[in-house]
């Protein structure tokens, strides 16, 4: 029997060998000739009795249906179609980390308010369009006036009764 | 647990009966928080209860729950909620319950000497790393073997027994004072005491 299967022994009664067998009387003879696994065995004994002070919790009497509810909490959440489904993650975030929905929530708020704040793709902000534009609009206005002063001529000249010095 | 896949009802209150307790136990001593202990193990059910469907028997369903509470208590842990609740071990004494001691005839003092020790072993406990104290609470209180540990946490064999090497040791020297009256002979105690 090697130093690390007598420490491992030591550390894990469940792989000691059974008492009363050859290979348990080897390891009580090692424990004896070693001082200083014999110490670690006596010290570890005394972590086991510590670590035995310590009873296990008694839940709650109310903690079933607490768990019940939270069953029938997540079944409506989950019928709650597309939009359930969607919040989800967020809500899976915001029980488990908290710090890191909050950081993702503040992202999508900026993105949102970039995106909405950018003209469209071809479009020119307002304010820096050139000022020709502005020109090149009334001119056009200015043609479009002229065009029906001509022709409110032309219609004139065309209904005018003809005159004597005409033939 | 293949019950409650196939929607038994009646099978999820079964496992709820048998684990509810050694569940509460075991997130109690990781986070040293009763009311966190609870919640987080109310969320290990539920998250059973959602995957039931996905479930497939190739791990002991033990080892999975395990893992599903111990992976909810790191991340309670890391986020630091059981500190904003309460200060367990120095905290508002709700986890400070009155020590059941099997000999009902014993005295203030001894008493008050067994809470003292108690605290210390909450205290050594608590000090120990994460994954350190996870492995030993699984090895211990839980009965665990080193490849079901393994399992629960997510890791190698051989990092488990390094875990808890080191966790042992620590916790031999950290609880080495109350070795006053302890002396015992390997052969008086036969396959030591682990409960």
């Amino acid at each position: 029997m090697d130093r690390e299967t007598v420490i491992e022994m030591i550390l894990d009664p469940g792989r000691r060998p059974a008492e009363g067998t050859p290979e348990h009387h080897t390891f009580l003879a090692y424990l004896e000739k070693s001082p200083e696994c014999r110490a670690m065995y006596e010290q570890q004994q005394v972590v086991w009795e510590a670590l035995d002070l310590w009873e296990p919790a008694e839940p709650a009497a109310s903690f079933d249906r607490a768990v019940y509810q939270m069953i029938e909490r997540s079944r409506t959440k989950g019928s709650a179609g597309l939009w359930g489904w969607l919040g989800l993650p967020g809500e899976w975030l915001g029980a488990t980390r908290p710090g890191l929905a909050a950081g993702l929530a503040t992202l999508l708020l900026i993105a949102g308010a970039i995106v909405t704040t950018q003209p469209r793709r071809g479009e020119a902000p307002l304010a820096q369009l050139p000022p020709r534009v502005e020109t090149e609009y009334v001119e056009q206005i200015d043609q479009a006036l002229d065009d029906i002063e001509m022709l409110a001529d032309f219609e004139a000249l065309v209904l005018e009764p003809e005159g004597p010095g005409r033939s | 647990m293949l019950q409650v896949k196939e929607g038994d009802a009646g099978s999820f209150e079964l496992l709820l009966n048998k684990y509810r307790r050694p569940v509460v136990s075991y997130l109690r001593r990781m986070v040293q928080n009763q009311a966190v202990a609870e919640e987080l193990a109310q969320e290990a059910f539920l998250r059973v209860y959602r995957a039931r469907g996905s479930y497939e028997p190739a791990a002991k369903f033990t080892t999975w729950l395990f893992r599903i509470a111990t992976h909810l208590a790191l991340n309670s842990l890391r986020d630091g909620k059981h500190h904003r609740r309460e200060q367990s071990v120095d905290g508002d004494g709700s986890e400070r319950q009155p020590l059941q001691l099997a000999d009902e005839r014993s005295n203030p003092e001894e008493q008050l000497v067994a809470e003292a020790r108690l605290d210390a072993v909450r205290r050594a406990v608590a000090a120990l790393p994460e994954k350190q104290r996870a492995a030993v609470l699984l090895h211990k209180y839980e009965g665990m073997d080193y490849a079901q540990i393994a399992d629960a946490l997510g890791c190698s064999i051989s990092a488990v027994k390094s875990l808890l090497f080191r966790a042992y040791e620590s916790l031999r020297v950290s609880l080495g004072h109350l070795a006053a009256n302890h002396k015992k002979r390997p052969a008086e105690d036969g396959n030591g005491s682990l409960s």
